[in-house]
């Protein structure tokens, strides 16, 4: 029986994920069913390979219809303390929730803007 | 990017990367020389500078530039869906290398 390296698998599907999700980012003002076909694939290797793509990475892109958000393609507002942000693609509003900063997040912060 | 070696380029992405087509079956198709734009299964789609142009996999043999190597691979090597490629291509590898 040959054996899987699942480690090495998992870390060549990670730089894949990064590799086609900045693609994606470039390409959605030239092609944008290209650009979504790339996150199509981002998303497909992630499930085979059990990976997560980070909050940041997740934003970029309609959970529904994984189009790349675009600027005219898209309606953000802040509402009852979360943002809304809805696809003109599919209509999908997302909601992120605002949650006041935690007091030591927010001492971090401080130390960090004084230097 | 850590995996150095190049003979990941069968589990890797090509999407991106620079690609001539070295010997295919069809003789207008070979030179075809671009980036590629999509993948699917069984073929790749190059843009070319006379547009896009679509390849099939199998049976060709394509040159690859692959983080500072250039590499000749089999079309047939990689005929396998994008996001099967990195378990398939990883167990070809293997296969090839002996350890059972």
């Amino acid at each position: 029986m040959l054996r899987r390296e699942k480690r090495l698998e998992r870390k060549i599907a990670k730089e894949r994920i990064s590799i086609l999700l900045n693609m994606a980012d470039k390409m959605k003002f030239e092609d944008y069913a290209l650009a979504r076909r790339y996150v199509e694939l981002a998303k497909k290797i992630a499930m085979r390979y059990r990976i997560r793509i980070s909050k940041d990475q997740k934003r970029n892109f309609c959970k529904k219809c994984l189009y790349p958000y675009r600027h005219d393609r898209v309606r953000v507002r802040v509402r009852k303390s979360r943002v809304m942000i809805t696809c003109l693609n599919c209509g999908f509003i997302r909601r992120i929730p605002i949650r006041p900063i935690k007091s030591s997040q927010s001492k971090k912060i401080n130390e960090v803007n004084k230097k | 990017m850590k995996s150095m070696k190049p003979e990941y380029i069968l589990a890797h992405e090509w999407i991106g990367l620079e690609v001539e087509v070295v010997y295919s079956p069809n003789q207008y198709e070979v030179g075809l020389k671009g980036i590629v734009i999509n993948e699917t299964m069984n073929t790749l789609t190059l843009r070319t500078e006379e547009g896009y142009k679509i390849v099939a996999k199998r049976g060709r043999t394509f040159k690859v530039r692959f983080k500072g190597y250039v590499l000749r691979v089999k079309g047939d090597l990689i005929a396998f869906r994008p996001e099967e490629r990195i378990k398939r291509g990883l167990m070809l590898i293997k296969k090839a290398k002996g350890w059972w």
